[in-house]
C-alpha cells in the first residue's frame, strides 16, 4: 500500500482552477471586520482623535472667532510659564490628585476589612457607603455647600453640638479650608466605591491561604499585613491610579461649589481651561488649548510614572 | 452523499512561517468513516476546520464531489460538524438548537418541526426539547450536538474529538452509538481524535498525521500491523511497538547481540536499521535455543488479563516490553529469552524512519 | 479560688477585645453618618418647605409636602430638563450598546492587521483628561452645526463612553467559546446574524451591565453638557439643577426637591440592578 493517496491526472486540472480563485480568509472575513469596526472607528476619529489634534493645533495658534487661526509659535507656552494662576491651579490639582487617592484607598481598605470580618448589618452598610458615588457632582456640590454653610450647615451644627463651636467657620469661603473641604467631598463620594472593589478582591482570595496563615499562628494584624494586603496589592494600586486620573480631571464639583474661589484656592486646571476658553472674554481658544496640551503631557507622565513606580510585573489596568 | 478530496492542502497562519498543515492529500470515499488520528498539534483539527470552511486553505485544493470548495464559505458547503465542546447555543432550548440550522435554510416550519421531533426521538431526547443546555447532563448535551448535525442531513459529517469531554463509561457507549449511526445513515464522516482506541474501533480507514503531514493512511488493522514509519509504529498500540537499533548482514540483522534471520529488502550488510516487534509478538522461551533477544527482567506488571514484562537488552537503554498472559513465570532479575513470532518483525530505515518495503517478512 | 477584677490574662483579653469592638462600632457608625447622612438630610428637606427648614433644618418632615415635587416639575421647567436627559441618555446608550458591541465583538472574535494598535488607541483615551478634547470638540461641533444641539451631545456621549464599553464587552465576548461561532457558521448564518443571534443574546449579562453603567454616568455628566449646550430648553438635568440653584439660591426647600428628582432615577436603578451596576463600575479596577 502507498502511504499517501496520490492525486491523479484529473485532480491536476482542478488544482489549476483553484489557483485562479481568490484566497479568502474564512475565519476572518475582511468585509465583516470592516462592518463591525467602522461605526466605532468613525465616532472615534471624528469625536476623539480629531478634537485632540485640533487642540494640539490650536495651542500654537491664536484662535479667535470669525478669523483664520494665526500661527504664533510657542508664545502660548511661554506665556504659560509666567501665568501664576495656572501654576496655582496645577498645584491645587496635584495636591488633590495626591491626597485623595491615599485617603480614599486607605479608608476604603479599613471599611472593607470591617465588612470582610462580617460586622452586623454588612449589607445595609455596603449600600449606605456606596450610594454617594451614584450622584452627579452637581447634586453633590449643592448638597455639600449646604453642609459647609456657616450658619445652618450640618458640619458647623455638629461642631457646635459637641462643644467645638469655636472651630465652626465658613469652610468654602476661606482660602486655607476651601481645598481640604472639597477633597473631603470627593473622599466622601469615592471611598464607598473603592471599598466595594477592595471587598470583592478580598472575597476572591483563596481561603486556603488565610487558613494556612491561621495555622502559622498569625494574629489578625499579621494576617492583614503579611497576607491580605500583599495579595490584593494589584487591586489597591489600580484603584490609586484610577483615583489619580479622576482627580486630575476634576471640574464639575469645583464649578458647582466655588468656581475656583476664594483667591484661586480651589482653582483646578480643568476649571481654568474652561474659564479661559468659554468664560473670560479673551476670545482665544489657543491659550487654553496650550494649557490642555501641557496638562495632557503631565497626566501621561503621572500615569506612566505611577505605573513604573509600582513596577508590577502584572500590568495596571484603568 | 459525497466524496471529499484533499489535494496538496497546506495551511500556514502567518505567510512564510512554519506550516500547520503541510501538503496533505487524501480522498475520503462516499459513505466512508475516516478517522484523522495524531498527537496534539499534528494538524488534524486544522485539516478538519479547512474541510469545514472555518479556516481558509493556504494552498492546494479541497473538493467535494469533484467541485472545488476553497472559496465556498462554510454555510454553503452542506457540511455539519460536532464540536469537542458541543457548542450548543446556551440561550436556546434543545428544540431551537436542533432547528437553528434548518430555519436558516428556508425550510418550511412544519417540516423543521417534523425533522426535529424525529431526530429528538432517535437520540432519545424527546422529553428534553424545552430544556436549555445548562439543564442537561454531559451525555445529553453530546447527543444534542450530534442531533443538531443529523437533523441537517448534510453531505458530510465532521467530528472534532466529540467524545473527549465524556466520562469513560459514556465514551464507550457513545462510540458504539456513533458506529450504529454511521451504518444507518451511510454518510461520509470525518472524525478527528487523538485516542487510538476510537480510531481502531470506529474507522473504516485511519489517517495518521504527524507535524502537519500525513504519516500513513489505511484500515485500522493495516496501519497497526504494517506501520509505514517508526512514528506510526510508536504512536499506535499501548504499549507501542518495540523499536531496537540493529545492523543488517547477509541473512538478516544483528540485534541486541543476537541474530534474526529474515528478509532485509536487500539492504547492504552493515546498514543501520531499526528492528520493530509488537509486545504481543514476542514469545517467552524456556531456554536460549532459538532466542532472537535476551535480557534481564527489570519489572513485571500484572494487569489482570495480561502481564507486561520490561526487559533490559544490550541494544538500547529503553527497556523492551513483552506482553504475556496472566500465568507468566517471569520473575524480577531473571534472564529472559525471547523469540519473535514468524512474520511479525518490521524493519525500518534508521535514517528516514520509513518502513522497508515491501513489508518485511521472514524467509520461510 | 476565684479572684475579682481583671486578674487572669483571659479576662484581660476579653475586656480589651470588647473595647476594641466598641471603638470599631463607633468608628463605623460615624463613617456611616458621614456617608449616608447627607443623602438622608436632602431627602428629608425635599419634603419640607423653605420656611420650615429655616425654622429648624434638622426636623422631621411633618406634614410631608409631596406637592413640592409637582410644583418643581411644572413651575421650574424640570419636565423639559428631565425629558431632555432621558432622550439624550437613552439615545446615547442605545447607540453605544450597538456600536460598542459591534466593535467589541470584532476585537474579541477576529484577528486582523493593526488590531493591537487600534485597541490601544481606543483604550488609551480612557486616561485622556477631557480638557484635551473639549476645546477641539467645541470647535468641530460649531463648524458642523451640532453645537447647542441634542444630537451633537448624544454623539459626544457615545464617544466618551465608548472605550469603557468596548473594554467591558470585549472581555466578556472573548470568554464565549469560539466553537459556538463556528457552529453558527456551519449552520448557515452570516457574520452579521451571528453577532445578533449569538454574541448579543449570550452576552446579555455584560450588555446589561454596560447599559446600566452608561446610563448612570451619562445621567450625571456635566462638563460636556455645560460646554456644548446653551439653550435653556435643551438643557439636561444636571444643567437644569444648576440653573435652578442660580435662580432660587435662597429657596433651599425647593432646591432639595429638585435634587431629589435628579437622584431618584439613579437610586431606582441602583435598587433594582445593584449587582450589575457594581460589576460595571468595578470592571476596570479589579484584576
Amino acid at each position: 500500500m502507498s502511504a499517501v493517496d496520490m492525486p491523479d491526472k484529473k485532480a491536476q486540472g482542478t488544482k489549476l482552477r483553484a489557483k485562479a480563485l481568490k484566497v479568502r480568509d474564512h475565519a476572518n472575513p475582511a468585509s465583516a471586520i470592516a462592518t463591525f469596526l467602522l461605526p466605532a472607528l468613525l465616532i472615534y476619529a471624528a469625536l476623539t482623535a480629531l478634537p485632540v489634534f485640533r487642540t494640539f493645533y490650536n495651542s500654537t495658534h491664536l484662535v479667535v472667532p470669525n478669523r483664520a487661526a494665526e500661527w504664533v509659535g510657542f508664545t502660548h507656552y511661554i506665556d504659560l510659564w509666567t501665568d501664576r494662576i495656572f501654576w496655582k491651579a496645577v498645584g491645587n490639582t496635584l495636591t488633590w490628585a495626591a491626597a485623595a487617592p491615599l485617603l480614599e484607598v486607605s479608608i476604603a481598605t479599613i471599611l472593607a476589612l470591617a465588612l470582610y470580618a462580617k460586622v452586623p448589618f454588612a449589607r445595609f452598610l455596603r449600600v449606605a457607603w456606596f450610594t454617594p458615588v451614584l450622584m452627579s457632582y452637581v447634586v453633590v456640590g449643592i448638597l455639600w455647600m449646604w453642609i459647609y454653610n456657616f450658619e445652618w450647615g450640618a458640619l458647623n451644627t455638629f461642631l457646635r453640638f459637641v462643644g467645638l463651636g469655636d472651630l465652626a467657620q465658613a469652610w468654602l469661603a476661606q482660602p486655607d479650608t476651601a481645598l481640604p473641604s472639597l477633597i473631603a467631598v470627593t473622599t466622601w463620594m469615592w471611598t464607598g466605591f473603592n471599598m466595594v472593589v477592595i471587598l470583592a478582591a478580598m472575597s476572591s482570595l483563596p481561603s486556603e491561604v488565610l487558613e494556612a496563615a491561621e495555622l502559622d499562628n498569625c494574629g489578625w494584624f499579621a494576617k492583614l499585613w503579611f497576607v491580605i494586603l500583599p495579595l490584593i496589592r494589584p487591586t489597591l494600586l489600580n484603584l490609586i491610579v484610577l483615583s489619580f486620573i479622576g482627580k486630575m480631571k476634576i471640574f464639575d464639583l469645583v464649578w458647582v461649589t466655588t468656581q475656583g474661589n476664594p483667591l484661586w484656592a480651589t482653582e483646578t486646571v480643568s476649571t481654568y481651561v474652561y474659564k479661559r476658553a468659554f468664560q473670560w472674554n479673551t476670545f482665544d481658544l489657543g491659550y487654553p488649548s496650550a494649557i490642555a496640551v501641557i496638562w495632557f503631557v503631565i497626566v501621561m507622565i503621572g500615569v506612566l510614572s505611577l505605573t513604573f513606580l509600582f513596577k508590577q510585573s502584572d500590568k495596571v489596568e484603568y | 452523499m459525497a466524496v471529499v478530496t484533499l489535494e496538496n492542502i497546506c495551511k500556514s497562519y502567518v505567510a512564510g512561517e512554519e506550516r500547520a498543515v503541510d501538503d496533505v492529500s487524501l480522498t475520503i470515499q462516499d459513505g466512508e468513516f475516516m478517522v484523522l488520528l495524531g498527537p496534539s498539534g499534528c494538524g488534524k483539527s486544522t485539516t478538519l476546520r479547512m474541510i469545514a470552511g472555518l479556516e481558509s486553505i493556504t494552498s492546494g485544493t479541497l473538493s467535494i464531489d469533484d467541485e472545488p470548495m476553497n472559496a465556498v464559505p462554510a454555510k454553503n458547503r452542506d457540511i455539519a460538524m460536532v464540536f469537542q465542546s458541543y457548542a450548543l447555543y446556551p440561550h436556546m432550548t434543545v428544540r431551537d438548537n436542533l432547528g437553528f440550522g434548518l430555519k436558516r435554510r428556508k425550510i418550511p416550519k412544519a417540516e423543521v418541526a417534523k425533522r426535529v421531533e424525529a431526530v429528538a426521538q432517535s437520540i432519545g431526547l424527546s422529553d428534553y426539547l424545552e430544556r436549555k443546555p445548562h439543564a442537561l447532563s454531559g451525555g445529553q448535551r453530546q447527543r444534542v450536538a450530534l442531533g443538531r448535525a443529523i437533523v441537517r442531513d448534510p453531505k458530510v459529517f465532521l467530528f472534532d474529538e466529540p467524545l473527549s469531554n465524556l466520562d469513560a463509561a459514556l465514551r464507550v457507549s457513545t462510540r458504539a452509538e456513533l458506529v450504529r449511526l454511521h451504518r444507518e445513515l451511510s454518510a461520509t464522516m470525518i472524525y478527528v481524535t487523538h485516542d487510538q482506541v476510537e480510531a481502531m474501533t470506529m474507522g473504516d480507514r485511519v489517517c495518521i498525521m504527524s507535524k502537519g503531514e500525513v504519516a500513513q493512511v489505511g484500515t485500522p488493522m493495516d496501519v497497526y500491523l504494517n506501520p509505514a514509519s517508526t512514528f506510526v509504529a510508536s504512536f499506535l498500540g499501548n504499549p507501542p511497538m518495540n523499536l531496537l537499533p540493529c545492523v543488517a548482514d547477509e541473512t538478516g540483522v544483528n540485534v541486541a547481540g543476537r541474530h534474526w534471520t529474515g528478509n532485509t529488502n536487500n539492504s547492504s550488510p552493515g546498514t543501520d536499521l531499526v528492528f520493530g516487534i509488537r509486545p504481543e509478538d514476542l514469545v517467552h522461551l524456556e531456554s536460549e535455543d532459538g532466542a532472537n533477544i535476551s535480557g534481564e527482567i527489570l519489572s513485571v506488571e500484572p494487569l489482570g488479563a495480561e502481564t507486561l514484562i520490561y526487559v533490559q537488552t544490550q541494544a538500547d537503554d529503553q527497556p523492551l516490553i513483552v506482553r504475556e498472559g496472566r500465568a507468566t513465570t517471569a520473575k524480577l532479575g531473571q534472564t529472559i529469552h525471547l523469540a519473535c513470532k514468524p512474520g511479525m518483525v518490521r524493519l525500518f530505515d534508521a535514517q528516514t524512519g520509513l518502513a522497508l518495503t515491501p513489508p518485511t517478512g521472514e524467509t520461510p | 479560688m476565684r479572684t475579682t477584677g481583671l486578674a487572669t490574662p483571659a479576662d484581660q483579653h476579653r475586656v480589651s477585645s470588647r473595647l476594641r469592638n466598641l471603638a470599631l462600632i463607633i468608628g463605623l457608625a460615624l463613617y456611616t453618618m458621614y456617608a449616608a447622612g447627607p443623602f438622608a438630610w436632602v431627602a428629608l428637606m425635599s419634603l419640607r418647605t423653605t420656611t420650615e427648614i429655616a425654622a429648624d433644618p434638622y426636623a422631621l418632615p411633618w406634614p410631608m409636602h409631596w406637592d413640592k415635587f409637582l410644583s418643581a416639575w411644572v413651575d421650574s421647567n424640570y419636565d423639559v430638563y428631565f425629558l431632555n436627559s432621558v432622550t439624550i441618555v437613552l439615545s446615547a446608550v442605545a447607540i453605544l450598546t450597538v456600536v460598542g458591541g459591534m466593535a467589541a465583538h470584532c476585537f474579541a472574535r477576529y484577528t486582523f492587521r493593526f488590531k493591537g494598535l487600534l485597541y490601544f488607541l481606543i483604550f488609551s483615551t480612557i486616561i485622556f483628561p477631557p480638557q484635551v478634547t473639549v476645546i477641539g470638540l467645541f470647535q468641530i461641533l460649531v463648524e458642523y452645526g451640532l453645537f447647542n444641539n441634542r444630537l451633537g451631545l448624544v454623539l459626544v456621549y457615545v464617544s466618551i463612553q465608548m472605550p469603557i464599553t468596548i473594554y467591558i464587552l470585549e472581555a466578556f465576548f472573548a470568554r464565549i467559546p469560539n466553537d459556538l461561532f463556528d457552529a453558527a457558521r456551519m449552520d448557515g448564518y452570516s457574520e452579521w446574524e451571528i453577532f445578533w443571534k449569538i454574541s448579543f443574546p449570550v452576552a446579555l449579562p455584560a450588555i446589561s451591565t454596560t447599559i446600566i453603567l452608561n446610563t448612570i454616568l451619562l445621567w450625571n455628566e456635566f462638563l460636556y453638557a455645560v460646554v456644548l449646550i446653551s439653550d435653556d430648553d435643551k438643557r439636561t438635568l444636571p444643567l437644569g439643577v444648576l440653573r435652578f440653584m442660580g435662580d432660587q439660591l435662597e429657596d433651599v426647600g425647593m432646591l432639595a426637591t429638585g435634587l431629589m428628582i435628579a437622584i431618584v432615577p439613579v437610586v431606582l436603578i441602583y435598587i433594582f440592578f445593584s449587582e450589575r451596576l457594581i460589576q460595571g463600575m468595578t470592571a476596570g479596577a479589579v484584576k
